[in-house]
């Protein structure tokens, strides 16, 4: 190598999602950063699905947004087709969800990295890490360059001792296509850290042309989109169509016959595959009562040839994929540009982190993503915010930046990382987060913005806009203590078929009922005054302004549960605290704890095991 | 409290008799007994042997039968040692402080049950029912008690906990789940479940107060104006003279309790003060004392005599109460008739004679609405249980009308769902959202 970095700060390893948050949060908050990837053309690929966000990811990736990330602007700039999904449930778990041109997608990230000064990005594949005193102090490449930095982000995604799958064959890769890392595990289990293995698998990608259209279903994105990014200004994004088909029972007996042949069942794969999105085989083999299954057929970019099947992950041998395929109105004559396979990977059991995604043993060595056991791009670039913010905090001798539970979807990934058993790859779900009723995706602004600001991860005039915009909530909600008369709301009523109202009545009273909503109230003429802003973010604030009225004995409920349970949350464990000697704890709760260590009482509570006697014990312990 | 160390405690009552038991328990409970023992080789878990105690001297002190419990299948879960030794406080004292010397620790009060929940050998509800089968008086209550320990409550509470999580695990897959693969009979069976489950619990909530009269005993109250023979009633239904009675108005002042055994059940008999506007402080002050009692009474005994023929008609907290004419002995048959034809379910009796009391036994047992049909249910047996059942109950109705109402928002009937299964984990252990995911994902086909 020519020219070898100096003076670096936070240096991140590999260029997915999470690498390009961690390098991107680092370098906002000063850090001179640098990236180490093996293939500086595969900087913000996307690797598997062409989509961002979707239900519970879609909140987090609003978070990611006001935390100044730059998914949420990435997917808004490569779009093909917005849709806010949960439509039917309650707005408090709406999720918006895009389906974005892959291309145009890594293009504009990687002009992100490439266009941000103080951001060197270097091909190269990490070996291992330069320590000093259980302190990072460089990383050492294959060729045998030494980098120095700061701080390290690990974020390898699957390239660690990759091992593809498919039917009976196997490769050594990090994915289709590019080699994978060796060495750098071993490094780190010499280091103490302990490694484990995951599977995780893709589906296969069809040609479009050997695709019967006609037999397909098509599914359009919302009429009215809704930008992921509160800093997108303008936004007209092409509402290019999904198309779904369904499975039926030959294509289901073709994969059951060939089941013996996947390495999910012949015992190949010693990772763990995933439960949340499991392969074709998995869902045939454990829902066999079920007839049929729905894929989704999604362009990779705009008029793309290359057609991903979204419900289709499977590792099957590649004439059953096609033969399986095939048996599916609609493709029966269809051709892969690639089949589907499995790529098995080390992670890094991440109850070995703490909250701020510092491992416990080694100081300024941060890991995130697939690494720690995650799926999905949201949660790798979640990871990889908070990562990259904490390893700048690290240098500055700042407190960490944490999330509750209650605050934000990114805490809830954090807190459940370091505290359960990872099985299998984890992937976010709104049943994850026990007060998913406080944590919107249109409220993220309102719960991070200060907090983004204050960690200076966006600038004030970012902030200010955020602020601006909750504003018009704000005020939509006092607007409504304004009474009614019966003569203003009662036509309205009866034409609802509501009962009216005798004597005055405040306008929150109205709204609280459940087929009003706000734009049945003449209050919401409040939105005359911001004309100036994008439509979308006002019908968004006052579809605020009518959750805080209409869940407002819920939300006060949450909060109220949050106070009881505040004071055991935030009671701190000290880190050289020896469950071992506890020995009224049970055997099991002892190990585990003692490998987790958690940082407080609320996480040793929730680390898997850890029965509410052991809490009860160790509350008894702490307070000593 | 303090778990890690070893602790020791009789387990019999103090004083003298045919045996005292002598329980250690914790991690070092082997090796102070074998140290007392001077036994080099290890007891053998549960089998009973016989050992000689030793103190300084060279000579035992005592004989006892020594029986080791190897964790965790021991009362605490821990390692246990039991010394059956002769009923001496002399030997229980002496063992003690050996152990003591050897490191152990006096037990604190429910110390080793606190253990075995601690532990995980026995839930919250089933810990209840040590300390109730140790209070508890007669066999019915010994029964019910038995059951609790034995887990009959807790398997009810289970039950209807998994039918609850279950019912969490479709609301959650409903959020959870793109719209393309929505189940469509999910609010059905929800509103299915819910239901049976209210109708557990609601079944639960009406066996406490079984569950509670057979506990603490029902309290029967007896009441009416002075001089009516109260006292005197009193003390025929305990068989003993324990009250003053006398032919002076307003002898009895103050409030007397005797239990007595009906059929098994504990019943708690009160004598009180007869109503009357009071001359004096004093009996005014058992008057107080005499309504008050009243207040939580489980049946009333409203007696009177023909000197002012209508008794005071009191009520306990359930409407349970009935007329009591005494003196029966003075009056004619007629007068009898005219009284009972005028007063419906008016018991009859002579209290001196001891005439009637058996009617008055049966009247009770009918009165408090004890099945006696233990076997065959299961019963709260303390106000906690009792309590958050009824919050649990608040819980599922609040989600049956978040389902009738209509457009059921699936994320607030969660919030319902949960504070449910939060109440019954209240009462027996704890669930992590990790438990409701494997629910919703062992049943259910996710697409991605
Ligand atoms: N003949 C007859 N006399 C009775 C009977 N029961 C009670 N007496 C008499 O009635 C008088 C009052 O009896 P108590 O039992 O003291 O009456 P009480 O209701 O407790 O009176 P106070 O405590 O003063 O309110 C006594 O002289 C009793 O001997 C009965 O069944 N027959
Ligand atoms: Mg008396």
């Amino acid at each position: 190598m020519k020219h070898v970095p100096e003076n670096i700060d936070v240096l991140v390893v590999g260029g997915g999602h999470a690498g390009i948050e961690a390098t991107l949060a680092a370098n906002r908050m000063g850090m001179k950063g640098c990236l180490v990837t093996m293939d500086k053309k595969a900087v913000g690929r996307m690797s598997c699905n062409p989509a961002i966000g979707g239900i519970a990811k879609g909140q987090m990736v609003r978070e990611i947004d006001v935390l100044g990330g730059v998914m949420g602007l990435a997917a808004d700039n490569s779009g093909l087709q917005f849709k806010i999904l949960n439509r039917s449930k309650g707005k408090s778990v709406w999720s918006p969800r895009a389906q974005v041109d892959k291309r145009v997608y890594e293009k504009y990230v990687n002009n992100r990295i490439n266009n941000t000064k103080e951001i060197t990005v270097v091909e190269g594949e990490v070996v291992r890490l330069l320590l000093r005193n259980f302190k990072v102090v460089g990383v050492v490449l294959r060729n045998n360059v030494r980098i120095y930095t700061q701080a390290v982000v690990l974020t390898c995604g699957t390239f660690l001792n990759g091992l593809i799958h498919i039917g009976e064959r196997k490769i050594r890769a990090g994915r289709m296509g590019e080699p994978g890392a060796e060495g750098l595990t071993e490094f780190l289990v010499s280091l103490g850290l302990v490694s484990g293995r995951l599977k995780t698998g893709t589906p296969p990608r069809l040609i479009a042309d050997s695709i019967d259209w006609t037999k397909t279903t098509v599914a359009c994105g919302d009429k009215k989109p809704t930008p992921f990014s509160y800093r997108t200004m303008a936004f007209s994004p092409p509402d290019v169509p999904c198309h779904t088909i369904k499975t039926n029972a030959l294509c289901h007996d073709i994969i059951y016959n060939d089941l013996d042949r996947s390495p999910m069942f012949s015992g190949d794969v010693s990772g763990v595959g995933p439960r949340y999105c499991p392969s074709i085989e998995d869902k045939i083999y454990r829902f066999a009562h079920r007839e049929e299954h729905a894929l989704f057929l999604e362009p990779e970019w705009f008029n793309s040839k290359q057609i991903y099947t979204n419900g289709f992950s499977t590792s099957l041998p590649e004439k059953t994929q096609l033969k399986a395929l095939r048996a599916v109105a609609g493709l029966e004559n269809v051709e892969f540009y690639r089949p589907g396979y499995a790529i098995e990977y080390d992670f890094f059991p991440p109850a070995q982190l703490k909250s701020s995604l510092e491992t416990k043993n080694i100081k300024g060595l941060f890991f995130a993503g697939q690494i720690n056991g995650t799926s999905g791009y949201e949660e790798a670039a979640a990871q990889g915010l908070v990562a990259g913010a904490n390893a700048a905090n690290r240098i500055m001798n700042r407190e960490p930046l944490l999330f509750g539970r209650d605050e934000a979807y990114i805490g809830v990934l954090i807190d459940d990382l370091v505290t359960k058993d990872t099985l299998e790859p984890y992937r976010m779900f709104t049943s994850r987060a026990e007060y998913r009723i406080l944590i919107r995706y249109s409220n993220a602004g309102d719960r991070l913005a200060k907090k983004a600001f204050e960690q200076g991860l966006i600038t004030e005039k970012l902030y200010e806009k955020i602020a601006g915009y909750f504003q018009i909530s704000k005020k939509t909600v006092n607007a409504l203590n304004a009474p009614l008369t019966p003569d203003d709301i009662n036509p309205l009523l009866l034409r609802l078929g509501e009962k009216p109202i005798k004597q005055k009545c405040s306008a929150k009273e109205i709204l609280k009922r459940p087929v009003i909503n706000i734009h049945h109230l003449p209050v919401c003429s409040i939105e005359k005054n911001y004309h100036d802003l994008p439509s979308y973010f006002i019908d968004e604030m006052m579809m605020e302004a009518e959750i805080t009225v209409k869940y407002d004995g819920y939300i006060k409920r949450h909060l109220k549960q949050l106070e009881r349970i505040q004071k055991q949350e935030n009671k701190h464990i000290p880190e050289s605290f020896d469950y071992l000697q506890v020995s009224s704890l049970s055997n099991e709760a002892r190990e585990k704890l003692s490998f987790v260590r958690p940082e407080t009482l609320g996480q040793a509570l929730r680390v898997s095991g850890v029965t509410p006697a052991d809490a009860s014990v160790l509350a008894v312990y702490l307070s000593r | 409290m303090n778990f890690d160390d070893t602790i020791v405690a009789s387990a019999t009552p103090y004083g003298y008799g045919g045996l005292a038991v002598v329980r250690l328990s914790g991690g070092n409970s082997k090796y102070i007994a074998q140290q007392i023992c001077r036994r080099n080789k290890s007891f053998i878990d549960r089998r009973a042997t016989v050992a000689s105690l030793y103190g300084s001297d060279s000579e035992p002190y005592d004989n006892a039968v020594v029986t080791y419990f190897k964790n965790p299948n021991s009362y605490t879960g821990e390692d246990v040692v039991e010394f059956s030794c002769h009923g001496s406080p002399a030997i229980v004292e002496k063992t003690i402080k050996l152990a003591i010397n050897l490191g152990a620790r006096s037990a604190e009060p429910g110390e080793y049950t606190r253990r075995a929940f601690t532990n995980g050998r026995i839930d919250l509800v089933q810990a209840e029912s040590v300390a109730a089968i140790i209070h508890g008086r007669g066999e019915k209550t010994a029964q019910l008690n038995h059951r609790v320990l034995s887990g009959e409550l807790s398997k009810k509470l289970n039950d209807i906990k998994k039918t609850i999580l279950e019912t969490l695990s479709y609301v959650e897959f409903e959020l959870d789940i793109s719209e393309d693969e929505l189940l469509p009979d999910t609010i059905q069976r929800v509103k299915h479940n819910i239901n049976s489950a209210y109708k557990g619990m609601s079944a639960l909530a009406e066996s406490f107060n079984e569950g509670r009269l057979l506990n603490s005993g029902a309290s029967v109250v007896i009441c009416g104006p002075p001089n009516a023979g109260k006292s005197t009633l009193f003390n025929a239904l305990l068989n003993e003279n324990k009250a003053i009675v006398s032919p002076t108005p307003g002898t009895t002042r103050d409030l007397l309790e005797a239990e007595v055994l009906y059929d098994g059940i504990s019943v708690v008999l009160s004598d009180t003060a007869g109503m009357r506007k009071p001359k004096e402080t004093i009996e005014s002050e058992g008057v107080r004392r005499a309504e008050e009692k009243l207040k939580h009474a489980d049946f009333i005994l409203n007696v009177f005599d023909l000197e002012q023929p209508v008794p005071i008609s009191t009520f306990s907290q359930n409407g349970n109460s009935i007329p009591v004419l005494n003196k029966c002995d003075l009056y004619d048959i007629n007068q009898i008739k005219k009284v009972k034809s005028e007063m419906s379910g008016c018991i009859c009796i002579s209290a001196k004679e001891g005439n009637g009391l058996n009617d008055i036994k049966d009247s009770i047992k009918k009165g408090l609405h004890i099945s006696g049909n233990i076997s065959d249910n299961v019963f709260l047996i303390t106000q906690r249980q009792y309590d958050i059942v009824n919050s649990c109950l608040r819980f599922l109705k609040s989600a049956l009308q978040l389902i009738v109402a209509g457009s059921v928002s699936f994320e607030l009937l969660s919030v319902e769902i949960r504070g449910a299964l939060d109440a019954v984990d209240r009462i027996l252990g704890k669930t992590t959202s990790e438990e409701i995911l494997n629910n919703i994902f062992s049943n259910f086909c996710v697409g991605k």
